[in-house]
């Protein structure tokens, strides 16, 4: 059967850039900057842009093209091409499945809240919650946590979820070209358009409030902007800048790799991966860091802002923008604007960590397209099941962890050995520049090969005493979470060992057939 | 916003539009050498 293909350069470019601009990119980086030294914070984050994103950026792609060329969209089929000398890589390249399934477990559900509430906005659900505490309310009430006024049951939720479960299944289904670059294509399209209306709805609000002058747009972009020379003496400024720089460009997780994968030997990988990385940034520095903490600033004053941004991201998305939307004028269509842009920005990323389960059942088992996707939604429609129902027990947070943390930077870490050390710099650096519209500056083979395993080991070590250490051993949290969590912990090794072992299976049918 | 505040953002800003747009203008750049080729042939 003929290998599905890309209908066009831009259309990969995009889904690329789709599976990158999620909900971090306008809630978790404007936090994250005003946490961290404010304007300092882009030294560091732009450091971390050149040594360890762009790196790992034209590191996917080649490797994912390359692996493709071979009939393998998944990380242990290409972690196995490129060192087949090797019994065992091909279970660390069992990560490139196992981490975005388990990110798709949690992910998918909090993206059906943002389907719920653009909905809620539209139709002003929440618009007698004029207080943070309110809307607190609302938000726990809506996710089952807590019975209240607002919501009885979870059953809004849930059936939320369900059609968001079901669009991400469908989508997948529908392939490459028909369905995920069709979806990103329009959806970033109309992100980017609700994106745009908001931040300048935003920067146009001057000080809604006359009697409190401090309370402006321009303290709200210095809040964000202004630098804080001492951050860049701290080591954890840099490190949540690299951090953010990681985790944004949706490197590590191994879809990247995957949609690489279904490009043809002469498609270009450098410039793609380039104008992926660069879109994101847009969405984030540009888009993302002119929405939320200038409106929260305006409406909430410079002190107001600091106690929300410890709050978290979630708080920015769901409690302090519903509130501020709500005082300004088309509140309901802007608020429906600001959920709609993180739902579809969810969707375009959940797709894509669908895809590297659903190919692996295709490419190694010879799966319908059909079969697949519909294997992969049962099972992880079972998975989904503990999130939701247990959600206070902090199973989500679990799943983040070692999906969406842990397994990423192991996953970048082999990946990069893989590719400087045992592909070998001369060969990657052809292999990179085959069929490449521009040439990446000769500075990166030595980036490449020297300075991003190291800054990723760095990375790697440093998590691990600081910050690791203290969440794998399950200190600080409450004894009645701990059973919950040791249960999902369970779950998780049960899913590792099953797709072990499906890997082993595979291989050992391909040693049969060849003898 | 204090002036360093400005310039940081209009460093940050300038230097993500400029690579944007450099991509932007290489793929458009690209794609109609491409077609052209494709009509000559």
């Amino acid at each position: 059967m003929a290998r599905e293909r890309w209908g066009s350069k831009l259309g990969v470019i995009l889904a690329v850039a789709g599976s990158a601009v999620g909900l971090g990119n306008f809630l978790v980086f404007p936090a994250q900057a005003a946490r961290n030294g404010g304007g300092a914070f882009m030294i560091p984050y732009f450091v971390a842009l050149f040594l360890l994103g762009l790196p790992l950026m034209w590191i996917e792609w080649t490797i994912g093209r390359f692996g493709g060329g071979f009939g393998h969209s998944t990380a242990p089929g290409i972690f196995h091409t490129i060192w087949n000398k090797n019994k065992f890589i091909k279970y660390f390249g069992v990560i490139g499945i196992f981490g975005p399934t388990v990110i798709f477990i949690y992910y998918v559900y909090v993206e059906s809240w943002l389907l719920g509430y653009s909905f809620f906005a539209l139709l002003g659900k929440y618009k007698a919650c004029t207080t943070e505490e309110a809307m607190v309310a609302f938000l726990q009430g809506y996710q089952g946590v807590v019975k209240n006024d607002f919501f009885s049951s979870i059953a809004p939720s849930y059936f939320f979820f369900l059609v968001t479960f079901l669009i991400n299944v469908l989508v997948v289904h529908c392939g490459i070209s028909k369905g995920i670059e069709r979806v990103c294509k329009y959806g970033l399209l109309v992100l980017f358009i609700f994106a745009a209306v908001l931040a300048v709805r935003v920067l146009a609000l001057g000080t809604p409030d006359t009697a409190k002058p401090d309370y402006n747009v321009a303290n709200g972009l210095g809040f964000l902007w202004n630098p804080d020379w001492s951050a860049l003496a701290s080591a954890k400024v840099w490190l949540a800048a690299s951090g953010q720089i990681f985790f944004t460009l949706s490197c590590g997780i191994g879809v990247i790799l995957t949609y690489a994968s279904y490009l043809t030997k002469n498609d270009d990988v450098a410039l793609s991966g380039l104008t992926a990385a660069a879109t994101n940034e847009v969405a984030e520095v540009i888009l993302g860091g002119s929405i939320v903490i200038p409106a929260a600033v305006a409406f909430f004053g410079p002190t107001g802002i600091a106690k929300i941004a410890k709050g978290g991201a979630f708080d920015l998305g769901f409690v302090t923008m519903p509130l501020v939307l709500q005082k300004v004028a088309f509140g309901e269509i802007l608020g429906f604007m600001w959920f709609m842009l993180l739902f579809i920005a969810g969707v375009t990323s959940s797709i894509s960590l669908a895809l590297p389960a659903v190919v692996f059942l295709e490419d190694e088992f010879n799966f319908s397209r059909k079969w697949a996707s519909l294997i992969f939604g049962i099972v992880t429609f079972i998975l989904c099941q503990p999130v939701i129902f247990f959600l206070n027990k902090g199973l989500a947070d679990e799943l983040h962890f070692w999906g969406g943390t842990f397994c990423l930077v192991v996953f970048a870490t082999i990946e990069t050995i893989l590719f400087g050390w045992v592909f070998g710099m001369e060969k990657a650096w052809t292999e990179m520049h085959t069929g490449s519209d521009i040439t990446i500056p000769r500075i990166y083979r030595f980036i490449i090969k020297y300075i991003t395993p190291a800054f990723l080991f760095f990375i790697l070590s440093f998590w691990f005493w600081q910050e690791w250490t203290p969440v794998i051993l399950l200190r600080n949290v409450p004894a009645e979470n701990v059973p919950y969590l040791i249960g999902i912990r369970l779950m998780l090794v049960g899913l590792f060992a099953v797709l072990a072992f499906l890997v082993w299976v595979v291989w050992r049918r391909k040693k049969v057939r060849s003898l | 916003m204090r002036p360093e505040g400005w310039i940081f953002i209009a460093i940050s800003w300038g230097a993500i539009l400029s690579l944007f747009a450099y991509c932007m203008v290489r793929i458009l750049q690209q794609k109609n050498n491409k077609d052209q080729n494709n009509n000559d042939k």
